[in-house]
Formats: C-alpha cells, sequence, structure tokens
C-alpha cells in the first residue's frame, strides 16, 4: 500500500552512481547517507566534495531512520495527473539530529487531515514498489519514536 | 529582436544565469556594468513570455523515471513551484510567530493597488478578506491568491550612459545599485540550505544599500516579486524594513496601500494583479515612481528612492534601486 496513488515518475540512480548507495539501502531497509571519512560528517543531498572540508573521500554510512519535523506542507492542488483524484497529502522535511541534522523529504503517512507539528518525532518508513517496472522504495515517515 | 529593432552592430548578447525570477534585477546589474565597462551604449533589457503555448508552471514532469536531485523529492509528489517554497514560508512562520493574515495583506494589496491601473490585468476583479480566506490552498499556507498567475506578455526597458540621460523628454531614472548572489549552499540539495527560512537576500541586501549608498529609511516605494506571499515577506525582513517578530504589525493591508500606508508595496499590482512578466513588469512600476506616472504615485511629483526586489526563495537572486537626479 502506498501513500500516493502509483503513476508519479520512479526514483532511478543519478546516471553517474552519485546516490546510487542511497537507493539500494532504501531497497533493503536501510537508510544510508554521505559521511565525510576525513572530518566524519554527514551531509546530505549527496555531493562528490565534502562541503566543510573539501575532502573527496565521502562515503555511505547507515544511520537511523528517526528525525524530527522540520518543516511541512499539506498539498491540496493536483500537481499531476496521478494525483488528480487523490485529494490532500502531506509532505514533510525531517530533520536527522542525530546525523548533523541533515534533512531528508518524504510523506507524513496517515491521516491527510492530521494536525502538522514541527518538532515532533518520527520514524522511517520503507514503502517498497515492487509492481512497479523499475521497482524502487521511498522512505516514508510516521509521528512517533520508534 | 537586433533585427526587429534594425541594429547594425550588435555589440552586447548577455543572459542572466539561474534563479528564474530571481535574476530579474541582475539583469538591470549586468546592463548597467555593460554601460560603465563601455562595452556597450544603449541596452535593452527585455522579457517576452507565452505560457499558454510554451509550459506551465503548476505540474510536474510526465516521466516514468526521474533521477538526480529531483529524484529525493517528485516521487513525494513535491514538485511545483508553490511546493519548493510553502516549507520555508511555514518554517518562517513558526519560527516568528507570523499568522496568514500578514500573507494575506500582501495579496490584497497588490489586487487593490491594480483597482487603479488600467493595465492590470485584474483591473476591475478586487479581492476581499472573505474572497482570500475561501479561495482554494494550493499547498499550505499558500492559498489561490498567494501565488503568481501565468500570461503571455511583454516588457522592456532601456538603459543608457548618465550623460545621455538629458537626450531624452522622460525625467530621467539612475540606477543607484543592482547586485545578485546567495549565501554559501543557499541551493544545497534535498532542502539543505542551512538559512532555509530565509528568502536568499541575507548576503544580497547588505551589498545592495552598499554600492547605492542609501538606507532602508531612504527608500520611497518597494516593488517586491509576488512568486509567492510569503517570499515577500522574508524579502522585506531581508532588506531591514521590519524585524522577523514585527512581521504581524508590518505587514496589513492599511499600512501596504497609496495613499496612506507608511509602505506602499507593488504599486502597479505587482505579478499577482498587474501581470506576470518575471519581475520585468516591477521594475517598469519602480521606474515610474522615480518619472511620477505610477496609477497610485506614491509623491505625485516622482519619488527621489525606488527599490526593486526580485524573485525571492531562489538562488541566485538579485535586487536594485533607482534614484532620481535629486537622490544622486
Amino acid at each position: 500500500m502506498s501513500y500516493l496513488s502509483p503513476g508519479l515518475p520512479a526514483p532511478v540512480a543519478a546516471r553517474d552512481g552519485l546516490d546510487a548507495p542511497f537507493w539500494d539501502g532504501l531497497a533493503n531497509d536501510k537508510l544510508l547517507l554521505q559521511r565525510c571519512q576525513s572530518c566524519e560528517r554527514w551531509q546530505w543531498g549527496a555531493e562528490w566534495v565534502c562541503h566543510r572540508c573539501r575532502s573527496f573521500d565521502l562515503t555511505f554510512e547507515e544511520t537511523e531512520a528517526t528525525g524530527i519535523i522540520y518543516s511541512h506542507q499539506r498539498v491540496w492542488h493536483p500537481v499531476h495527473p496521478a494525483l488528480k483524484e487523490h485529494g490532500p497529502f502531506v509532505i514533510v522535511l525531517v530533520e536527522l539530529p542525530h546525523a548533523d541534522n541533515v534533512r531528508l523529504v518524504g510523506n507524513l503517512i496517515g491521516d491527510p487531515h492530521q494536525s502538522l507539528d514541527i518538532g515532533a518525532p518520527v520514524t522511517g518508513v520503507f514503502e517498497h514498489h515492487l509492481d512497479n517496472d523499475p521497482v524502487f522504495t521511498l522512505l516514508q515517515w510516521a509521528v512517533g519514536s520508534s | 529582436m537586433s533585427a526587429a529593432l534594425g541594429i547594425d552592430d550588435l555589440r552586447l548578447a548577455v543572459m542572466q544565469w539561474g534563479g528564474g525570477g530571481g535574476g530579474a534585477a541582475a539583469a538591470v546589474a549586468n546592463a548597467a556594468g555593460a554601460i560603465a565597462t563601455g562595452q556597450a551604449e544603449c541596452v535593452v533589457v527585455f522579457r517576452a513570455l507565452a505560457q499558454g503555448q510554451f509550459g506551465r508552471f503548476g505540474q510536474g514532469p510526465r516521466r516514468t523515471t526521474i533521477s538526480g536531485s529531483a529524484a529525493h523529492t517528485v516521487p513525494y509528489g513535491l514538485m511545483s513551484p508553490a511546493q519548493m517554497f510553502a516549507m520555508r514560508v511555514t518554517r518562517f512562520m513558526h519560527e516568528h510567530g507570523v499568522r496568514q493574515e500578514a500573507l494575506r495583506a500582501i495579496s490584497l494589496a497588490s489586487y487593490h493597488h491594480a483597482q487603479n491601473n488600467p493595465a492590470a490585468t485584474m483591473y476591475g476583479n478586487p479581492l476581499t478578506e472573505e474572497k482570500y480566506d475561501s479561495s482554494r490552498w494550493i499547498t499550505e499556507p499558500f492559498h489561490l491568491y498567494d501565488c503568481c498567475q501565468e500570461n503571455d506578455g511583454a516588457a522592456a526597458i532601456i538603459l543608457v550612459p548618465a550623460e545621455r540621460a538629458a537626450d531624452f523628454s522622460h525625467r530621467p531614472c539612475y540606477v543607484l545599485g543592482a547586485v545578485a548572489g546567495s549565501h554559501h549552499r543557499a541551493a544545497a540539495g534535498v532542502h539543505n540550505d542551512a538559512h532555509y527560512a530565509t528568502s536568499t537576500f541575507e548576503t544580497v541586501a547588505p551589498r545592495l544599500y552598499d554600492m547605492a549608498k542609501v538606507t532602508p529609511g531612504d527608500v520611497d516605494v518597494v516593488q517586491s516579486y509576488e512568486n509567492f506571499t510569503g517570499g515577500v515577506m522574508m524579502a522585506l525582513v531581508e532588506h531591514g524594513f521590519c524585524t522577523p517578530d514585527q512581521v504581524n504589525d508590518f505587514f496589513t493591508f492599511d499600512n501596504l496601500v497609496t495613499p496612506n500606508g507608511d509602505f506602499p508595496l507593488n504599486t502597479s499590482g505587482g505579478n499577482l494583479a498587474e501581470a506576470y512578466m518575471h519581475g520585468l513588469g516591477l521594475t517598469i512600476e519602480a521606474i515610474r515612481q522615480i518619472r511620477g506616472t505610477s496609477t497610485n504615485q506614491v509623491r505625485r511629483d516622482g519619488v527621489d528612492v525606488s527599490m526593486m526586489i526580485a524573485g525571492p526563495m531562489v538562488t541566485p537572486v538579485s535586487s536594485c534601486i533607482f534614484g532620481s537626479e535629486a537622490s544622486l
């Protein structure tokens, strides 16, 4: 069961492979984000260079899929034909305090009319789209600590 | 363009890079720079749109897969400009206790001014508080009337060296300053800009005032690009017209409209209600205010210092200040 109606563009790794470990991780129920091996800080979105210390020595490491809501929006206007009959849905920007406050975009699953609270703890939910060609996995979020 | 104008010797062709509507004042900066360095003597800054035929903004990409930075947003249904900026505004409103009425006042001011401007698309089509409140959400916190419309149109201004200003019949309007740019990592992927709850003018606005040698208190009237009302709110804060904690008191309908408001804003109707010319319409209105030819003229014989702020929340952004002869 996916949060949004099927038919939106499916994410695939960048052609240069930059974010491929992230998508491979999600397929295996793991959150892998970029970490600099020189200064040991996390960063996101994926880049070829550490934006703090300019090191090129970046790898992907697993981190816990938990965070807090940094900002949010309840969407009403259908921005894609696949969403024409869908009704409102919620997008959240989730901050990961345990990973240098990097942020991820996802949907907040549950009632689309639920109250939206900045600072509320959320837990990641791996949403597999195995019927799609190509298959893919999204990282969604649910209110509450794990 | 060169063929249409009969230009025998084209000396300059510049396109401002990046930032969509954020480049509107940068185009003025590019023209002024070309004139100051002798590359050109007469520069046309122009914009022409045919959105009906050639592409609209309210819909996302129609494709089966997506990669790169957009792969981390589009599959979650985040793909239109309103959605790209809504969470910046919500974060700002949360941090500073801003009420929806502040955004509404910006929209009401634009529509109010358009009622005196026969050239405005929303002339004869006023907006009320009730109409705003009952309009559909596009994405919270943006109602329909918080979002710029789309239209066809064209707009242009002409710049020449200051010493040639006397050759023309209009009251001259001088470029006191025009700057562009953004802070470090303003374009960080997947909404990771460290200065997220801003309109990208924090480092840009101080350079504008330095170049123009004026302060916020010297500015007589402001045109500020409404892609979305929330961006106008943050842009005016970052240009020093009020503090974040004064927003609810500053952004009221009475304060933002001519003839009695202390801070007349978007006096042609702006992007929301005159026409969405990606900011060039606002530049033209800033110049009209210097000349004394606005339909909502702030001072009858023309103002001395007139500001235009281009598309907020993108990167890079830009803003400019025009002045009368007396301001030099």
